[in-house]
C-alpha cells in the first residue's frame, strides 16, 4: 500500500529567539488566506504527533537544550524547517552577544527557508519542500535503513555543545560571532536540501 | 511637548526620592543601567512620569515632564538598595540590571539570584570593548581638534571684525591722522595678540592634557618673568 | 487533604506562540503562586549600539519584536531626533502616527484571533486573523513590508505614502467596519465567549495602580492612563482624545478595551488622513549626536506605554539605547493576576495581558 506521511504532515512550531515576526507569519500561513491546510498541514503542540519542526529565530544558550528536547521528542520520520533567516543564520542578531547562531547550532535543519520577516508563501514552500524529505526517509527507512542517511542529518556538523554551567564550552563560540563562521558550516547556503535533492 | 529633568542623586538620597515620588502619586517607567567608558563606573537611571501633574501642565502650556533619577559613579559591587517596596513593577529590571551589568541591589522583593537571564556569557553588558574604547578616543580628539580649529576662526573673524570697526570708525567720525594710526597700529597689535593667544589655546587643547599642563605652566613663569623684567 | 506541587509551565505552549516560562505552585487546582522565568528569546541587542552605527540601528530597533515593528522603529526614530534636536516635518509625524495606528488595528485583531484559539473558537480566530490580512495587504501596498517596514529613518521618512494611497487606506477601513463589528459581536455578547472571559483573572484599580500596569491591562482595570492623551506629535491635531477605560478588571473588560481601540484607531486614522500637511518627509540626518546627549520617548504600543532612551558619546555609534516594552512592565501585574485562579484559566489570565516576549527581553 502507498500511503505517504507527506500527504498530511503535522507540525510543531516554536519560537527560538524570533522576534515575532516570523511566528506570526508562520501562524497566518495556516489561517483560510494563505490556508497551508489544503496540503494537510495541521498545527500540533505536541512533539509526538509532529513531523515537521518549524524553528523560527536563532539559538541561545538558554533555549539550546529546548529545541534539543523538542527534536528528540519526535519520531522518526521527521524534518526541521529553519524559518526566516534568524534561523538560518542569525540575521542582523548574528552580532549579539547573546546569539549562538542559526538552528544548525542545536539540531539537523533540513530546509533553511529564508526572509525578514519569512513570507507565508515560503513557509508553504518550505514545508512542501520538507514533505519531499519527509517521503524520502520513510523510503529509507522502509528498506530497513537509517533516516538519518537523509536530509540535513547526513551532512551535520554536530553544532555546538553546552558547557556543565549551562555556557557554551567550546571555544569562541561564547563570543556569539564566531560560533557560525569558525565551524566552517555556511548557515545561510542551503546546503542541505541540494545535499537532499542529490540523494533523490 | 515633552520635556526630561535629570536630577542627579547620591546613592543615600536615592530611597527617601523615591518615596516623595510615591507620595505624590507619580507612575514607575523604568529604570536601567548605563557602563561608563571613560571611567568604568555605572550610572542608574529611574524614571518616572506623574501623570496628572503632567495632565495639569499640558492644560496650562502644553508640555510635560518625565522625571529621572541618576545615580552616578557607582562601583560595581557597591550595594545599591531596590525600591521593589514602592514600585513592585520594578523586578524584572533590577534582576537584569544584576545579571546583565554584574550590579549587587539587595532587599529585591522578587529576586532570582542571577537566574532571570541565563546568557552565554557572564555579565555582558558591563563588557567595555577595546574597539570602544578607540572610537570614544578617537572622537574626542576630533572633536578637541574641532573646537580648537573652531576658536580659531573666531578669534580671526573677531580680529577682522576689529580692523574693519576700526575703519568704519574712521571713515565716519574723521579724526586726526596721526590718532586714527596710531589707534589703528595698536588694534592691530591687539588683534594679532589675540590671534596668536587663541592658536596657542587651539593647540594646547589639542595635546595630552598633562603636556598641556606643563606647557600652561611654563608659559606662567614666562609670563610673570617678563613683566617683572619691564617693571625693573 | 490539599496537596501542593509545582507545574512549570512553557516555554513550548500551544496557547503562546512565544516561549514564556512559568513556575506554578498549585495547591489541588488553584494557583498558589506564579514565578515567571524568561531569557529565552534575549538576544542582547542593547548592546549590538557598540557594532552598528545609529542608522544601521534603526533596522535592529525595528526588529525587537515583529508585532510592535512599527512603534518601535518610529520610537528608536524619535528619539534618537530628540538627542540630536530635529524637528521633522509634520507630514512625517503624521504618517508614523498612521502607520502606528494601522499596526495597532492588526496587532488587536492577532489578539483577539489567539485568544478565540485559547478558548478553542477556531471560525472565530480566523475570522480575526482573515480580517487582519487586510491590514497586512495595505502595509505591503505601501511599504513593500507585511512585517516589518522600514520607513523610518532619524529625521524623516525613505519615502512618501501618496494622498490617493493614504484615501484608499481609509476606504478600505471603513469597508473593513462592517465585518469587524460582526466580529465584535461575537467576542462581547456571544455566550460561549463571555462564559470564558468574565469574572476571570480580576485585578482591581488600587493594585493595577501599584504595580504600574500600562496598556489595555491597566485599562481594563480603570487605569486611566494613555500616552497618546499628552499629545505629542501627531495626536496633538486630534480635535479630542479620550482613553478608553473599563472598570471590571477581568479578561472580558481587557477583551472590551482592546475591541473599541481597534474602532478608535480606525476613527484616528480617518482624521489624521483628512488633516495631513504638505511639508515634506525630511531626510536622514548627517548629524552625530553630542557627547552626553539624550533623548527619550514615551509613546503608546498596543500592549501599552513602551519607554526609548537613547544616549550619545560623540561617535556615529550610541553609547547606550534602552527601551523599556509595555509588557516587561505588566509582568508584576500577571504574577499578581495569576495568584489564586484555576489552573484552567492560567492560560486565558497569560494571554489576556497579551505578552510580547521577544520586546520583553530584546
Amino acid at each position: 500500500m502507498d500511503h505517504k506521511m507527506s500527504r498530511s504532515p503535522w507540525v510543531i512550531h516554536y519560537d527560538g529567539s524570533s522576534c515575532n515576526g516570523c511566528d506570526i507569519e508562520v501562524l497566518a500561513s495556516l489561517t483560510p488566506l494563505f490556508d497551508a491546510e489544503r496540503f494537510g498541514v495541521v498545527n500540533t503542540g505536541n512533539p509526538k504527533h509532529a513531523d515537521i519542526f518549524l524553528v523560527t529565530g536563532s539559538v541561545n544558550a538558554q533555549n539550546l537544550p529546548v529545541v534539543r528536547q523538542i527534536y528528540n521528542q519526535m519520531l522518526e520520520p521527521k524534518c526541521v524547517v529553519a524559518c526566516g533567516i534568524c534561523a538560518c543564520s542569525g540575521g542582523v542578531f548574528r552580532d549579539a552577544y547573546n546569539v549562538i547562531g542559526g538552528v544548525d547550532r542545536a539540531i539537523p535543519v533540513d530546509v533553511y527557508a529564508p526572509g525578514c520577516a519569512i513570507r507565508p508563501e515560503t513557509v508553504i514552500d518550505a514545508i512542501v519542500e520538507a514533505c519531499g524529505i519527509l517521503d524520502q526517509k520513510e523510503t529509507v527507512m522502509r528498506a530497513g535503513g537509517d533516516p538519518l542517511t537523509v536530509g540535513g542529518a547526513a551532512t551535520w556538523d554536530g553544532g555546538v555543545e553546552l558547557g556543565e554551567d549551562g555556557f557554551v564550552a567550546a571555544a569562541g563560540a561564547g563570543a556569539g560571532v564566531d560560533a557560525g563562521t569558525a565551524d566552517g558550516a555556511p548557515a545561510g547556503k542551503p546546503a542541505a536540501p541540494a545535499a537532499a535533492k542529490e540523494a533523490e | 511637548m515633552q520635556k526630561a529633568i535629570y536630577t542627579t542623586v547620591g546613592i543615600d538620597e536615592l530611597l527617601p526620592h523615591v518615596q516623595a515620588l510615591k507620595g505624590v502619586g507619580a507612575r514607575f517607567v523604568q529604570m536601567h543601567a548605563e557602563r561608563c567608558v571613560d571611567d568604568g563606573s555605572y550610572r542608574l537611571v529611574y524614571t518616572f512620569i506623574n501623570v496628572r501633574a503632567a495632565q495639569e501642565q499640558i492644560a496650562q502650556d502644553g508640555s510635560y515632564a518625565i522625571e529621572n533619577l541618576v545615580v552616578e559613579g557607582i562601583d560595581q559591587y557597591q550595594e545599591i538598595p531596590s525600591i521593589s517596596s514602592y514600585y513592585p513593577a520594578v523586578f524584572p529590571f533590577e534582576n537584569e540590571a544584576h545579571d546583565l551589568f554584574g550590579l549587587a541591589i539587595t532587599d529585591m522583593q522578587i529576586d532570582f539570584k542571577g537566574f532571570f537571564y541565563q546568557v552565554s556569557t557572564a555579565e555582558p553588558m558591563s563588557v567595555i570593548t577595546p574597539e570602544v574604547k578607540a572610537a570614544r578616543e578617537k572622537a574626542m580628539k576630533v572633536r578637541a581638534a574641532a573646537e580648537a580649529k573652531a576658536r580659531k576662526a573666531a578669534a580671526e573673524k573677531a580680529a577682522a571684525a576689529a580692523a574693519a570697526g576700526e575703519g568704519a570708525a574712521d571713515a565716519a567720525v574723521a579724526q586726526p591722522a596721526a590718532a586714527a594710526g596710531s589707534d589703528a597700529q595698536h588694534d592691530d597689535a591687539a588683534a594679532k595678540a589675540a590671534l596668536k593667544a587663541a592658536e596657542l589655546e587651539a593647540k594646547l587643547t589639542a595635546m595630552d592634557p598633562e603636556k598641556a599642563a606643563k606647557v600652561r605652566a611654563a608659559l606662567a613663569t614666562k609670563a610673570a618673568r617678563d613683566k617683572q623684567n619691564k617693571e625693573a | 487533604m490539599a496537596h501542593r506541587s509545582v507545574i512549570p509551565f512553557g516555554p513550548q505552549h500551544p496557547v503562546l506562540p512565544e516561549p514564556l516560562h512559568l513556575d506554578l505552585v498549585i495547591e489541588d487546582d488553584r494557583v498558589l503562586e506564579a514565578i515567571p522565568q524568561i531569557g529565552f528569546v534575549h538576544r542582547g541587542l542593547e548592546k549590538l549600539t557598540e557594532k552598528r552605527d545609529m542608522h544601521q540601528f534603526g533596522y535592529i530597533a525595528e526588529r525587537i519584536c515583529g508585532i510592535c515593528a512599527v512603534g518601535h522603529s518610529c520610537g528608536y526614530a524619535s528619539a534618537c531626533e530628540r538627542m540630536l534636536d530635529i524637528e521633522v516635518p509634520g507630514r512625517v509625524q503624521y504618517i508614523r502616527t498612521i502607520l502606528h495606528e494601522l499596526s495597532r488595528i492588526h496587532s488587536h485583531l492577532l489578539w483577539l484571533g489567539l485568544l478565540a484559539d485559547a478558548f478553542g473558537f477556531e471560525a472565530l480566530f480566523y475570522r480575526s486573523w482573515t480580517l487582519r490580512e487586510q491590514i497586512l495587504k495595505i502595509f505591503e501596498s505601501t511599504c513593500g513590508g507585511r512585517v516589518i517596514l522600514s520607513i523610518n529613518e532619524i529625521g524623516g521618512l525613505k519615502h512618501d505614502i501618496e494622498d490617493s494611497e493614504l484615501a484608499g487606506i481609509v476606504q478600505t477601513l471603513d469597508a473593513m467596519r462592517p465585518d469587524y463589528e460582526a466580529l465584535v459581536h461575537t467576542f462581547l455578547d456571544d455566550n460561549s465567549c463571555g462564559e470564558r472571559l468574565h469574572g476571570v483573572g480580576v485585578i482591581s484599580k488600587k493594585d493595577a495602580l501599584n504595580l504600574s500596569m500600562v496598556g489595555p491591562f491597566g485599562r481594563a482595570s480603570g487605569v486611566d492612563y494613555d500616552v497618546r492623551m499628552f499629545g505629542d506629535g501627531a495626536y496633538a491635531g486630534l480635535a479630542a482624545f479620550e482613553p478608553i477605560v473599563a472598570t471590571d478588571g477581568d479578561c472580558y473588560a481587557r477583551c472590551q478595551v482592546r475591541c473599541a481601540e481597534v474602532t478608535q484607531a480606525m476613527d484616528i486614522i480617518k482624521e489624521l488622513v483628512g488633516k495631513i500637511p504638505h511639508d515634506g518627509i525630511g531626510g536622514r540626518t548627517k548629524l552625530t549626536p553630542a557627547d552626553g546627549a539624550r533623548g527619550e520617548v514615551v509613546i503608546e504600543q498596543p500592549r501599552g506605554e513602551a519607554y526609548y532612551y537613547v544616549r550619545g558619546n560623540g561617535t556615529k555609534n550610541l553609547d547606550r539605547f534602552r527601551v523599556r516594552t509595555p509588557t516587561s512592565q505588566n509582568l508584576a501585574g500577571l504574577t499578581h493576576a495569576l495568584q489564586g485562579v484555576l489552573l484552567a484559566n492560567v492560560p486565558m489570565i497569560i494571554l489576556t495581558i497579551d505578552p510580547c516576549i521577544s520586546c520583553t527581553e530584546r
